[in-house]
């Protein structure tokens, strides 16, 4: 098998952008927390960059894409550290780059993940119980449903379900845990401002910057289809911003500035199990859902009492389950041979086969989050105390603050 | 086929909906209480020194 040069440059890249959106989600979340817990919030982000990189390596990925164990459900143990993945090409994933280039891009997939839920329980959560709940989620979540959908005989994959870049895998998988972690949890003591707009702003920025390598870097291989995923990425993500200023305009009477920013992460994870498989009209009516359907879901949160802190199920999954409904309904094989046609190219079966994996993604991920919550609960308890929970995070857990302005 | 080529109308016609929202909707919220009149004056004051 002969290594491509021009893919494996691409797939590198695509892997530094993918690393550069977990910071850019700590500064995201970090200007819409309160200023006593903006150290906290970036070092979920960071923490997480560092916890799961190993992990990873050490057997994430051999969970998640090692040959199946049988049943389609989870990977082996045989490429544990790295075992037997080495530089040659995998064809089973990515037939023209060293399978460690193709591990690597993986391996970003996994740390933005658990850094999504972050921001549910943000400004409440001790840190001890942040790092056993990011360290076991990944491991009994993340990488069974990865192999799920992507693994060589993962039942998904078999079912024949598309996600080009993880409307399953990362966003709905994140968005449902956030909102039963939210639920667990319980409310904040004091809900708190955003306290720097600017930065959330800067951190949807690199964000959008960043999901380029995500979905297009998904092709595996630089070419059409991945300056397909490109361009439907750019588009839909523009027309769910678009559309929820406009929505918050008619609803609150002025165009909201942090709201487009939301809207435009919205339209990102929307159109991320779609990338490689729909076409620029497509993407824009997945855009125009996306800054719809979000923003609604976002409307239920105060009137639910949930704390979900900074929306992680309203934007991830909804915007989610919206992108992966979404790909049954628009995918063409025009676009993407390797694929399926939706439900308006003339193939019904294919949304149904979204709907599968929607639904066995939401149960799965609302199971699985609610035991780990409850074990890390009532062994060394979720929450920090109250006392320290109005100090704030960053001194009551780091012992340092963020700004230091007279 | 010819219901993936009515998609591009649809679209067509979301972006131009959300044109004709930009140019109608009126501003009509509050102004949030930490810009409040005395300091929205002193900035303009400010400006105009």
């Amino acid at each position: 098998m002969k290594i491509d040069t021009g893919d494996t440059s691409w797939l590198l890249i695509s892997t530094a952008l993918v690393m550069l959106m977990t910071p850019a989600l700590g500064f995201f979340y970090g200007g819409l927390v309160g200023k006593k817990n903006v150290l906290s919030t970036l070092t979920h982000s960071f923490f997480i960059l560092c916890l799961i990189s190993v992990q990873w390596v050490l057997w994430g990925y051999s969970l998640a894409f090692s040959p199946d164990s049988g049943a389609g459900l989870i990977g082996g143990l045989g490429w544990v550290a790295l075992k037997s993945v080495g530089f040659d090409p995998n064809p089973d994933y990515a037939a023209t780059v060293p399978h460690q280039a193709f591990m690597a891009f993986q391996m970003m997939f996994a740390v933005i993940t658990p850094a999504l839920i972050t921001g549910s329980f943000a400004e409440r959560v001790s840190f001890k119980a942040y790092v056993l709940f990011s360290l076991l989620w990944a491991t009994l979540v993340y990488d069974p449903i990865a192999h799920w959908v992507w693994g060589t005989g993962g039942w998904l994959h078999t079912l024949g379900a598309l996600d080009f870049a993880g409307g399953t895998v990362v966003h709905i998988s994140s968005g449902v845990s956030a909102l039963v972690a939210a639920i667990l949890i319980g409310r904040r003591l004091k809900t708190s401002e955003p306290h720097d707009a600017t930065m959330t702003i800067l951190g949807a920025s690199l964000l959008w910057f960043g999901w380029f390598g995500f979905n297009a870097g998904s092709a595996l291989a630089s070419g059409g289809l991945s300056t397909s995923a490109f361009v439907v990425t750019n588009t839909a993500t523009a027309m769910a911003g678009l559309t929820w200023i406009t929505v918050s305009w008619l609803h609150r009477g002025r165009p909201s500035v942090l709201g487009m920013a939301a809207g435009a992460v919205a339209g990102l994870v929307a159109i991320t199990p779609a990338s490689g498989f729909v076409d620029v009209s497509g993407s824009i009516l997945i855009g125009l859902g996306a800054g719809v359907f979000c923003y609604l879901a976002m409307q239920l949160r105060p009137r639910l009492k949930i704390d979900d802190a900074l929306d992680v199920w309203a934007v991830h999954g909804i915007g989610g389950t919206w992108g992966a409904i979404a790909t049954g309904i628009f995918a063409t094989v025009a676009i993407n041979a390797a694929g399926a046609n939706g439900l308006l190219a003339g193939n019904p079966e294919q949304l149904l086969k979204q709907a599968v994996a929607v639904g066995a993604t939401w149960l799965y991920a609302a199971v699985a989050t609610f035991v780990i919550v409850k074990v890390i609960d009532v062994t060394i308890g979720m929450r920090v105390k109250e006392s320290e929970e109005s100090l704030g995070l960053d001194a009551s857990q780091h012992g340092e603050i963020a700004y230091q302005l007279d | 086929m010819e219901a993936l080529e009515n998609v591009d109308i649809v679209a067509i016609a979301s972006f131009v909906a959300l044109a004709v929202a930009w140019v109608i909707l009126p501003l009509r919220a509050p102004i949030p209480s930490a810009a409040t009149p005395a300091v929205a004056l002193e900035t303009l004051e400010t400006a105009a020194a």
